[in-house]
């Protein structure tokens, strides 16, 4: 039923691709979507023809604005259409949470990001795009309003229901989970960035179940949780994320993680090169104490 | 369609219809004029110059430098180009000039601005190294597709061609000229690049690129340096890059490396500073050699080629 329905709308979508395709490189435009204040007189109707619609699935009737404080940095072509880089850092004092979406994916939601305790970091993964499309992220403040950014990324398409090499090896399941990461302090900003071995099939190739990682709750290093990264189909396979906190230092951060086989990951704890030192001479202590 | 009995009067119209369809597709195949233009760089030898842009409708996809050599006894043809169209109008422009047949038409690389002109000349006269036969033959048709996306109506009719000789390392003769082949590799996992001895004229197809951006889908950084190393080696005075301008000062292969050496340290340096793939978009900015052609569109797919590598080295 509700597959139905995401194919209706992709074939009224087609149509709106075959208008816009031809957006893909000119000397005029930046190639990268970040200095395109995302504002009303930009929002181009004929491209954006199912905003309303999605934001009526998203947000409902609560209120939004475009607001230039949300960035997306966004390539504005997709050279591989199965990994295509997104950021979103927003400016919003006491943001609640995040919603990214692209318009015309036949899965639309990319991911969301519930705040838990403290900030909205900046988030930035890669995306598998199904045509040119455009992505927009929605921040709700701590008043309820939305604040949108809008980008544009041109795509040849297939990105999500092509058939990717890593489906025909075998050797995921042994890696399934496995995470390999690093907290990088950089000038009064801390970044966990991982890489998660999943499949994440989207479920839109014949044979295939959707099989992905869904839930990763981000935790401190006492395990208090700061938020709730939500993740859906059209993330590439083998993730990679990062977070970039601009209030959180010196802390250590890890990952619990849950894909929608019911499957559960624990990242190991994170800490800065900084810190790492003071916290191996704590874990010893307690082992001596044990 | 019309129903069309048997009666004279419609036997006629039908006939009408027919020639007016054939006019329609005459005048059609006209329109698709390639306007090439070669220039003469060395003794009985000719560059047709590629656009320094990326593939258009308006540059009909001819965005690589194509080389002729032409000798009473036969000629050759260094890269075919890219579409059935061009390679027409590059055949019939050979003929021309009154030389010899077409006798050699290599293949640099698999890329499709290279080979996809092969159709129009003899099988027999086609020749590549074995690994780029064997992605003709197994991606041409996709590369084909994706051509006709990008460039349109001017591939009409386009179609891949396998070539059937096997090129390797070896030495011949083409009327006064003393040629050399040798395979190399790192733009692509094979990439034939051809020496004339008697003129000191070097195609190296796309292991160099001159005042434009690399393009790096199927390179690999270690190999490329070598086969640069090796370049340097020849003896040449004249080298045409695979895409810009002629080089008599023997400087293209310094800045390919350049441009090389940058893209591995600039991708690992963003990746120990933990920038995500997204947030390296903007580092073009930062190439000493920016300036040159297509050094933000470049530097967006090499991303997507080479980037990831790097970032899963830094977190292990």
């Amino acid at each position: 039923m509700l597959k139905q329905k995401l194919r209706d709308s992709c074939l009224l979508l087609t149509l709106s691709g075959v208008l816009g395709s031809g957006v893909a490189y000119s000397d005029n435009h930046s190639l990268n979507a970040e200095s395109h204040a995302p504002t009303t007189q930009n929002a181009n109707p004929l491209m954006d023809v199912m905003w309303d619609f999605m934001r009526e699935q998203f947000i409902g009737s609560q209120p939004w604005q475009y607001s230039d404080q949300v960035k997306i940095t966004l390539p504005s072509f997709a050279e591989d259409s199965t990994q295509v880089p997104v950021m979103v850092s927003a400016n919003i004092p006491q943001a609640q949470q995040l919603i990214l979406f692209a318009d015309l994916n036949p899965i639309q939601k990319i991911a969301q990001y519930q705040v838990q305790q403290g900030e909205l970091p900046d988030v930035a993964l890669q995306f598998r795009v199904q045509q040119a499309t455009p992505v927009h992220a929605l921040v709700q403040d701590q008043t309820g309003l939305w604040h949108v950014g809008r980008a544009y990324v041109d795509a040849a398409g297939g990105g999500c229901s092509a058939p990717k090499v890593a489906a025909n090896n075998e050797d995921w399941s042994s890696n399934l989970g496995q995470v390999n990461g690093r907290l990088f302090q950089n000038a009064n900003q801390q970044r966990l960035k991982v890489q998660i071995f999943h499949p994440m099939d989207t479920g839109l190739i014949d044979g295939t179940p959707a099989f992905w990682l869904n839930e990763i709750e981000v935790q401190n290093e006492q395990g208090t949780a700061l938020g709730l990264l939500r993740l859906s189909e059209p993330v590439s396979a083998n993730p990679r994320l990062t977070l970039n906190f601009k209030q959180v230092q010196n802390q250590g951060l890890q990952l619990s993680m849950r894909d929608n086989d019911g499957n559960h990951f624990q990242s190991p704890l994170y800490q800065s090169a900084v810190n790492s030192n003071a916290l191996e001479t704590t874990t010893q202590h307690s082992k001596g104490e044990r | 369609m019309v129903q069309i009995t048997q009666t004279l009067p419609s036997r006629v119209l039908h006939q009408c219809l027919v020639s007016l369809a054939l006019l329609f597709s005459c005048s059609l195949y006209a329109n698709i004029d390639y306007p090439i233009a070669p220039e003469k760089i060395a003794k009985d030898t000719w560059v047709l110059w590629g656009a320094n842009e990326i593939f258009s409708a308006k540059n009909g996809g001819h965005i690589a430098n194509i080389g002729v050599i032409i000798t009473a006894e036969a000629s050759l043809v260094f890269d075919s180009g890219p579409s059935k169209g061009f390679a027409d109008a590059l055949n019939a422009w050979i003929k021309t000039q009154g030389g010899g047949p077409v006798r050699y038409v290599l293949n640099s690389h698999a890329h499709p601005d290279h080979f996809l002109g092969n159709q129009v000349f003899q099988k027999s006269a086609l020749m590549a190294a074995a690994p780029t036969r064997d992605a003709i033959a197994e991606e041409g048709s996709d590369l084909a597709e994706n051509l006709y996306r990008m460039v349109g109506a001017k591939m009409q009719g386009t179609q891949s061609v396998t070539p059937e000789k096997i090129a390797t390392n070896q030495r011949f003769n083409l009327g006064e000229h003393q040629l050399e082949i040798k395979i190399l590799n790192g733009h692509t996992n094979a990439d034939l690049v051809l020496f004339d001895h008697s003129t000191g004229v070097l195609f190296t197809g796309d292991l160099v690129f001159y005042q434009r951006a690399l393009t790096t889908p199927h390179a690999v950084l270690k190999d490329w340096l070598t086969s640069l190393d090796q370049l340097d080696q020849l003896p040449y005075k004249t080298l045409i890059a695979g895409h810009g301008p002629i080089d008599q000062t023997r400087s293209a292969t310094a800045q390919t490396r350049q441009y090389l050496l940058w893209l591995d340290k600039v991708m690992q340096q963003g990746a120990e500073q933990g920038l995500s793939m997204a947030e390296m978009l903007s580092q073009w900015r930062k190439n000493p050699l920016r300036e040159i052609a297509l050094s933000e569109y470049e530097f967006v797919r090499s991303l997507a080629h080479w980037y990831p590598a790097y970032e899963v080295a830094a977190l292990k």
